[in-house]
């Protein structure tokens, strides 16, 4: 007989778990799933990046969230190592890899984003590329580096620059490689970039602008790396025992757009997370969701977003109907930087501007990113102490009107721009 | 912040900001301009949303000592 959920989650992070935890709130008997490919219940992705998952041999207590009791305790069957292949919105059907077939009712797709792979390398060079996204990749990370000492990092994103801290402070010889003149080139600034690089350099770890990995020499484990400078031509052989690769991710969306749901560069939702189909909601890092803040579909990638996410959907799967309106932001204190994102950080869109806050010179410099006169989204870098003046005024959607200029100046005060006649 | 049974510390480089700790306990949690966690100087600790705060939080930034036994209670020292 076919097995068959009332309620049907894919993805077994912190979207789909919250989620689940929504739904048990309010309706403790329909049956309830969460299927993952992973062979795991839910952990922290936050805590793969900091040391104490190294110095602790991938078993520090902080990582798993959920004890194996809590999914039976809830009866939630968590059916981990599954993988979906096929979604079948007619008949309402699942198909996995290893052949079952799932019935739902209602269905939530929270199936997070894969990270990019290196391209241009031989398929037995490309085996040896590690990268860091989940637990298992995690843990191989881990096997490889013990004493070993020269770490080769490509990409100048979130995780390139995760990595350049933690292997640092683990005292590893870390060498940095980008295809770009500069670091987090999509998201930052010249002035932003520059505090970046500056921090690396300071932190003792060797940069390789505009380049990138032709090949990868050594059989079974990794001996050097041969980089090519794009501007140049110059071919340089790098001596290194690991290669990981940070180069930004994707949503793996083949069976989904197949199935007829609307996507883009995630799973396009409405503002109640809602889909195209009925009865199939997206959630947290896959989906790419009308935002009622900056009035257009955007796709974000932080816990906090994604827990907020299956927040909502959990709720509007037993038959509410809320809405997602939430400035959500993430921070993170690395290579002696404090650097903060939050709401629309994306430099695009012809209708925003940037207005630029602070100076290198001052090390506190902001980009804050301005649509029909109101800030819809900041990067911002030691200036952490503004984040929550800034979430506010986002949220409350507060006009900058004369003000617009005076921002640029890190002496005036932001909060003087949330009085009550603003609020 | 120190109370009769604990000492409670956030760890601030590790926060995210996430506010679920608020979010669970509110009479403990708030957060500062930074939008991180913060002890609220009125705390009404309850142990058991206390200790639900600290094991769900996905930095391992809340700190819990027990002054009788000076044991950290999470994150677990083992
Ligand atoms: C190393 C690292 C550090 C991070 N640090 C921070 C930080 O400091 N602050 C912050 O805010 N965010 C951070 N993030 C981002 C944050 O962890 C994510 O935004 C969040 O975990 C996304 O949750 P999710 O539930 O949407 O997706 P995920 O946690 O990715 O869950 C999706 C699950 O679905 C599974 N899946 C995908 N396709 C299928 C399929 N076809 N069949 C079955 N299962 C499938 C995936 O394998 C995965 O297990 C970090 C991420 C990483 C990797
Ligand atoms: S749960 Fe942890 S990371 Fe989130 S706000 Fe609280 S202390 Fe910070």
């Amino acid at each position: 007989m076919l097995t068959h959920y009332k309620y049907l989650i894919i993805g077994s992070g912190i979207a789909g778990t919250t989620a689940a935890d929504a739904i048990r709130q309010h309706d403790k008997k329909g049956t309830l799933a969460i299927l993952g490919n992973e062979p795991h219940r839910l952990y922290s992705r936050i805590v793969l990046s900091k040391p104490e998952f190294y110095e602790k041999s991938g078993a520090p207590n902080t990582l798993f969230l959920k004890d194996l009791g809590w999914y039976p305790r809830n009866g939630i069957d968590l059916l981990c190592g599954e993988t979906v292949i096929g979604l079948d919105v007619g008949d309402n059907r699942i198909s996995l890899a290893s052949g079952k077939i799932i019935g739902y009712e209602k269905l939530l797709l929270s199936i997070g984003v894969q990270p990019n792979p290196l391209p241009d390398l031989e398929p037995a060079e490309a085996r040896n590329i590690l990268y860091l996204h989940n637990l298992d990749q995690a843990n191989t990370i881990l096997e490889n580096i013990r004493g070993r000492e020269t770490v080769l990092v490509v990409g100048g994103g979130f995780i390139a620059i995760e990595l350049c801290d933690l292997l640092t402070k683990l005292d590893k010889k870390v060498i940095s490689v980008i295809s770009s003149p500069r670091y987090w080139r999509s998201t930052f600034d010249e002035t932003s970039s520059r505090f970046i690089k500056d921090a690396l350099t300071r932190n003792g770890i060797t940069i390789h602008t505009d380049s990138f990995i032709m090949q990868t020499k050594g059989k079974s484990k990794i001996e050097a790396a041969i980089i090519r400078n794009k501007q140049t031509g110059e071919e340089t052989t790098v001596p290194c025992t690991t290669v990981i690769a940070a180069i930004g991710t994707h949503c793996a969306l083949d069976w989904v757009k197949e199935a007829g749901i609307d996507c883009n560069i995630g799973i396009l939702t409405d503002e109640r997370l809602k889909t195209n189909v009925p009865n199939i909601w997206a959630a947290g890092d896959c989906a790419e969701y009308f935002d009622l803040i900056s009035g257009r579909h955007i796709k974000l990638a932080n816990w906090t977003n994604s827990r907020a996410h299956g927040k909502i959907a959990g709720v509007n799967m037993i038959g509410e109907s809320s809405s997602y309106r939430k400035t959500t932001f993430y921070s993170t204190e690395k290579l002696g930087l404090a650097i903060s994102f939050v709401g629309d950080t994306s430099r695009l869109g012809k209708d925003k501007r940037t207005i630029s806050r602070g100076s290198y010179e001052s090390h506190a410099y902001a980009e804050l990113r301005v649509r029909g006169g109101r800030i819809i989204g900041a990067t911002m870098i030691n200036m952490a102490n503004e984040l929550s003046s800034i979430v506010s005024l986002i949220e409350n959607e507060i006009p900058m009107g004369k003000h617009l200029k005076e921002i640029r100046d890190p002496h005036f005060d932001l909060k003087s721009l949330l009085t009550h006649e603003n609020k | 912040m120190r109370t009769n049974k604990y000492t409670v510390r956030i760890d601030k480089e590790a926060c995210i900001g996430c506010g679920v700790c608020n979010e669970l306990a509110p009479k403990i949690f708030t957060s500062d301009n930074e939008m991180k966690s913060e002890l609220r100087q009125d705390a009404e600790i309850d142990e058991k949303l206390l200790l639900k705060a600290a094991e769900e939080c996905a930095s391992g930034a809340i700190v819990i000592i027990d002054n009788e036994t000076g044991e950290q209670l999470w994150p677990k020292n083992d």
